[in-house]
């Protein structure tokens, strides 16, 4: 019986041990990251005293994956908010913003507008619209050097993610190995393993599940394996053979790749995947759009007009080609395939990724995809059966721009190529005009009112619509072509005739009502490439010429137009160029409030989890000093117990003696 | 719950962090003096800011274009002032070298300040801008309006095209006006020629009421048939038939084709206006009184009447003294209208007046179309100067609405984007105290342990 007290008071002692052990691991752990509090488990025996059983976590297994994805949220949120709030910031800013260079560019031409001879303001007005370029410039080097940060994140992350995911498959060993060996289950690592698991969800969002054996296995959200028992397959980036801007993941499982979904990862690499696809790209065509209907717009109204020189004007903007990817599959050779802007379609011309393909024997289909890859409902055809234009080109006017086919042997059945007209062409923006004196502000041509005319109506030019010497009046070695209209003979104050350069009647017109536009009524417009009007009614005998001589410099017809341009709706035929900036500006603004709201509520909610996984995993030491003095008192009592027994041995021994 | 040591602490960290943030926030704001500093604090506030900005900047540069515009309209308003007024000293110059007392010594001297004069009006019509423009030449202003040629005439040396500038989103106005509008095209005297066709006749011709030949000229003078503007004059006796003969027919010959005039026959046609002119005797004939009819070219009667030797018939201002015996044909046609600038018609009437040998009957002329082109070009200044007046009015119109809607737009982009100073400056107390509450909290939290009790 004595020795049994004794066994009781020994056990009583260690288990009190044990546990004043287990409160200080406890205690001591109380800041450590992804420590869960160990319970002491007793149990008493049937021989008497106290059993040890084992030291567990106190963990709740549901409330961690809640932990995991709620993290994974929030970091997706965190993230994508900080990529956008970089543009937010920049953009609003008005150093940046496009539309004060615009406005910039716009008021420098209205100055040369009021003075068209002078020297120094077309030099303004050239180094304006340069100021412009290069703004463009920036801010399409703004969002590829953003892309290339998030291409370096993404590289960085896969490698963080690789190494975390072959760790806890390292563990998964070492867990079997040391539990193997123990009744208590190997707390410490377990710990370990979860705190992994948490960073990993920081990452990409994943499922975790523990087979039988209490073995971790991990997978993406839509079954990819990350983690399989003592494997952890790799995840991979390599660039979209079609699309080098676009990204593709693929897993490795040693054997094969397994190319992975790249919509909704979720945590931090899903972020920077979706801010590459929604935002990056997006803006770099908006900006890309946007430059190029400016430019193309002030390129076909600078054409229509005579620059300092006494020239046609010339293009005052240029391009780089745009770039052409062929399907690994195609099967013919690599053809002589050109795109390039349709020269005055630049309204039509969309933010999407273009595909041609080869659907017949002689025609082509081009189908567009908008940016999520979904195929829009904007197609066309193209019959190549019919002639291309001098330079080979057949226009897809609808969508654009002009495709230079080549050699049709090239091509065979089924062959695709894809292009995004306005992808990366903010960049390549270039300033073509050498200086201010190739502004066309000069009206291409002079009209007289004959001196000897009876009325007081003066003859203006109203409009000017095609100057290329190929389909209009305007020869190419400066004049108009004889056969061109170059005089209106009034027979009557309704009657007239269109005359040409040697006084042959082009065409007679009667019953004239209305004295604009003259040409027009006539039918003679479309072909001369412009128009004249009468302030007033004539007379019989009156007679009005046109020719290109003595324009003076400084006639700034063709300059009010291209001035013009800054308030058409140029951006796909609906906005001007600073409503389509305000646009961008206003459309990131809303993405990072929304994400900015994201990130909160998703920080409380990740927050909120965290709680609960503290309020059942972390140390209250208010709770271990409560435990360190009642098992210090138990620990006391037991020794008491030892104290009874020797002293009730010694009565036992003093009663005999 | 369970409270733990990572809540407690996490909490309060979070609270002060959080509170920190609001802070600097509000501070941000206070500072730049704006309620949006990201496109986020307000996206549909920010692009709206950007669009009012961009109105205002656009705003602005109109007001530029308004400026240089009424300093163009300016400088032309003064010119034309000038040039009104020298050609008022020309027109009284005139009228007093008509005086019939001056000897041809004052005609000469009236001559020479005329021509002096006419330097100045061609220096007023080749006006250059500030900028070294010529102002009335049209859009080629690197070069004079008016040049003088080897013949000592002013030709018209710019165009016709205006200058304009945008003084609004879808308003141009003007700002340069043509000379050849202003200056050249102005209509000089009408007239028309005469000669005796048949018959014996002293004749003499002469507009007698300028207005009444112009409002004739304005219905009947025909530019594309000029043998419709051929008219005849033919007087008989009392008692006699007179032949009219349609001249329209007689030039045609049996194709219906015109005749072509031979070079002869126009030189005969000269000459005998010539001779005719020389022969002129200034003795009035008195004889006996007869008929006259007047035809058109188809040989229609236009007019007739009675016939007295001694006085002039006068059809639509036209004056025709015969001073002989009925029985003359007097072809007579309207000359077509024709423009000039006022220096050419003075010139020419100065180089009449300076030959002592020119008539009186051509003096008179003379002074006439010089005056008349006087007139003519002063109404043509008055149309371009009250059409600048209304350009220039425009523009201040236009002035007050652009400075009205850049104050609209700068009030509604302070509303959009501007500071709301009470509201921020609450918001900079609130967050203060909260920052303030927030680290007293934890300081006391930092206390509670029960560690530190035993």
């Amino acid at each position: 019986m004595g020795s049994n007290l004794y066994g009781i008071g020994l056990s009583g002692l260690q288990s009190s041990n044990a546990r004043i052990n287990t409160t200080g691991q406890n205690t001591a752990n109380v800041d450590t990251e992804g420590y869960s509090r160990q319970k002491t488990n007793t149990s008493s025996s049937h021989v008497g005293g106290v059993e040890v059983r084992d030291t567990t976590r106190l963990v709740d297994n549901m409330i961690n994956s809640q932990v995991r994805a709620d993290t994974s949220n929030h970091s997706y949120y965190e993230t994508y908010h900080n990529m956008m709030s970089l543009s937010d910031g920049l953009l609003a800013e008005d150093s940046v913003s496009l539309n004060n260079y615009l406005n910039d560019a716009f008021k420098a031409l209205q100055a040369v507008n009021n003075d068209p001879a002078s020297p120094g303001l077309r030099n303004l007005a050239h180094s304006s619209l340069g100021s412009l370029v290069e703004q463009y410039k920036v801010l399409s080097g703004m969002t590829a050097e953003q892309s290339r940060t998030v291409d370096n994140q993404l590289a960085a992350s896969l490698t963080d993610l690789n190494a975390l995911t072959k760790q806890v498959a390292k563990l998964n060993d070492e867990i079997l190995q040391q539990e193997s060996n123990s009744f208590s289950p190997a707390n410490e690592l377990r710990d370990q393993q979860e705190l992994l698991a948490v960073k990993i969800s920081e990452y990409i969002d994943t499922k975790t599940q523990f087979n039988d054996e209490g073995v971790m296995s991990i997978s993406l959200a839509n079954g990819q394996p990350l983690v399989l028992d003592r494997l952890a397959p790799e995840l991979e980036m390599e660039p979209d053979p079609l699309d080098p801007k676009r990204i593709k993941l693929t897993v490795d499982l040693g054997r094969h790749e397994v190319g992975i979904k790249s919509e909704d990862l979720g945590g931090s690499i899903g972020a920077l995947v979706d801010y590459r696809r929604d935002f990056s790209i997006d803006t770099d065509r908006t900006l890309g759009q946007s430059a190029i209907s400016i430019a193309d717009a002030m390129n076909q109204q600078n054409a229509l007009g005579i620059d300092a020189n006494g020239l046609l004007g010339r293009d005052l903007f240029s391009f780089a080609d745009i770039k052409i990817q062929a399907d690994k599959a195609n099967t013919g050779k690599t053809p002589d395939l050109e795109v390039r802007v349709s020269p005055g379609n630049s309204a039509n011309i969309l933010k999407d990724t273009y595909e041609l393909i080869k659907t017949g024997d002689s025609s082509f289909l081009v189908q567009t995809y908008d940016l999520n890859g979904e195929p829009s409902r904007r197609t066309a055809t193209i019959d190549a059966s019919a002639a291309p234009d001098k330079k080979g080109f057949y226009q897809v006017a609808e969508l654009g721009v002009d495709l230079k086919l080549g050699d049709l042997s090239d091509y065979e059945m089924g062959d695709t190529f894809q292009f995004s007209p306005t992808q990366g062409m903010a960049s390549t923006f270039q300033l073509a005009a050498k200086n201010g004196d190739d502004l066309a502000l000069s009206g291409p041509m002079n009209v007289y009112t004959d001196s000897g005319n009876l009325s007081e109506a003066k003859i203006s030019l109203s409009s000017v619509t095609n100057t290329n010497p190929d389909s209009s009046a305007f020869a190419s070695n400066h004049g108009l072509y004889p056969n061109a209209p170059h005089s209106i003979h009034f027979m009557s104050n309704n009657e007239f005739q269109v005359r040409d350069a040697n006084g042959g009647v082009l065409t007679s017109i009667d019953n004239v009502q209305d004295y604009q536009n003259l040409l027009e009524q006539a039918g003679l417009a479309e072909k001369a490439g412009f128009d004249v009007s009468l302030s007033s009614m004539p007379m019989a005998g009156d007679v009005f010429s046109m020719d290109m001589e003595n324009i003076g410099v400084s006639n700034n017809f063709n300059g009010l137009l291209l001035g013009e341009l800054q308030n058409e709706n140029l951006v796909a035929g609906r906005q001007s160029v600073s409503e389509s900036f305000s646009d961008l500006v206003a459309q990131v603004g809303s993405k990072s409030a929304e994400l900015e709201g994201n990130v909160k509520s998703s920080e409380i909610i990740m927050n909120q989890s965290m709680a609960r996984r503290d309020s059942i995993s972390a140390v209250s030491l208010d709770e271990e000093a409560v435990n360190l003095l009642k098992y210090q008192q138990s620990y006391s009592a037991s020794a008491q117990v030892i104290t009874a027994a020797r002293t009730t041995f010694e009565t036992l021994l003093g009663a005999v003696r | 719950m369970r409270v733990t040591n990572n809540l407690i602490y996490g909490q309060s960290s979070n609270a002060i962090s959080k509170a920190n943030e609001r802070y600097m926030d509000v501070q941000e704001k206070i500072a730049a003096q704006t309620n949006i500093i990201k496109a986020s604090d307000d996206p549909v506030g920010a692009s709206q800011v950007l669009q009012y900005e961009s109105s205002n900047q656009k705003l602005r540069q109109y007001d530029d274009a308004m400026s240089m515009a009424a300093s163009n309209l300016e400088y032309q308003e003064v010119a034309l002032d000038s040039l009104n007024s020298l050609l008022d000293d020309a027109r009284s110059l005139l009228i007093q070298g008509q005086n019939e007392i001056n000897t041809q010594a004052d005609v000469d001297a009236i001559s020479q300040e005329l021509a002096i004069m006419v330097e100045s009006m061609a220096d007023l019509m080749n006006s250059k801008s500030a900028e070294g423009d010529y102002i009335f030449a049209g859009t080629d202003t690197s070069s004079p309006a008016f040049v003088l040629g080897n013949d000592g005439r002013y030709e018209w040396a710019g165009n016709e095209s205006q200058k304009f500038a945008q003084i609004s989103e879808g308003m141009k106005i003007a700002v340069t006006d043509s000379g050849k509008k202003l200056f050249e095209d102005v209509w000089a005297r009408n007239n028309f020629s005469a000669h005796v066709e048949s018959g014996e006749a002293n004749l003499a011709t002469e507009i007698r009421h300028q207005g009444d030949f112009d409002a004739f000229m304005d219905e009947h003078y025909d530019p594309i048939n000029p043998l419709n503007n051929h008219y005849r004059l033919t007087t008989f006796a009392q008692g006699e038939e007179p032949t009219l003969v349609s001249q329209v027919e007689s030039a045609l010959d049996a194709n219906g084709d015109v005749i072509e005039e031979t070079a002869e026959q126009e030189l005969a046609d000269q000459l005998g206006d010539v001779l005719k002119e020389e022969e002129y005797d200034n003795r009035p004939y008195f004889g006996p009184s007869g008929q006259y009819v007047l035809t058109n070219s188809f040989g229609e009667e236009v007019a007739s009447g009675e016939y007295h030797p001694s006085k002039p018939i006068v059809f639509e201002g036209m004056s025709f003294s015969i001073n002989s015996a009925p029985g003359a044909v007097i072809d007579f046609e309207l000359n077509p209208p024709r423009r000039d600038n006022v220096l050419n018609e003075i010139k020419k009437t100065l180089s009449i007046i300076s030959d002592e040998d020119s008539s009186m009957a051509e003096r008179e002329k003379a002074f006439f179309d010089a005056t008349t082109s006087i007139t003519n070009t002063q109404s043509s200044i008055g149309q371009g100067r009250s059409s600048i007046g209304a350009r220039m009015n425009t523009l201040s119109d236009k002035g007050n609405v652009n400075s009205a809607s850049q104050l609209s737009n700068a009030i509604a982009q302070d509303k959009v984007g501007g500071l709301d100073v009470g509201a921020a400056a609450t918001d900079l107390a609130m967050a203060e105290s909260a920052l303030t509450a927030s680290q007293k909290l934890f300081s006391r939290i930092n206390n509670l342990s029960l560690f530190n009790q035993i």
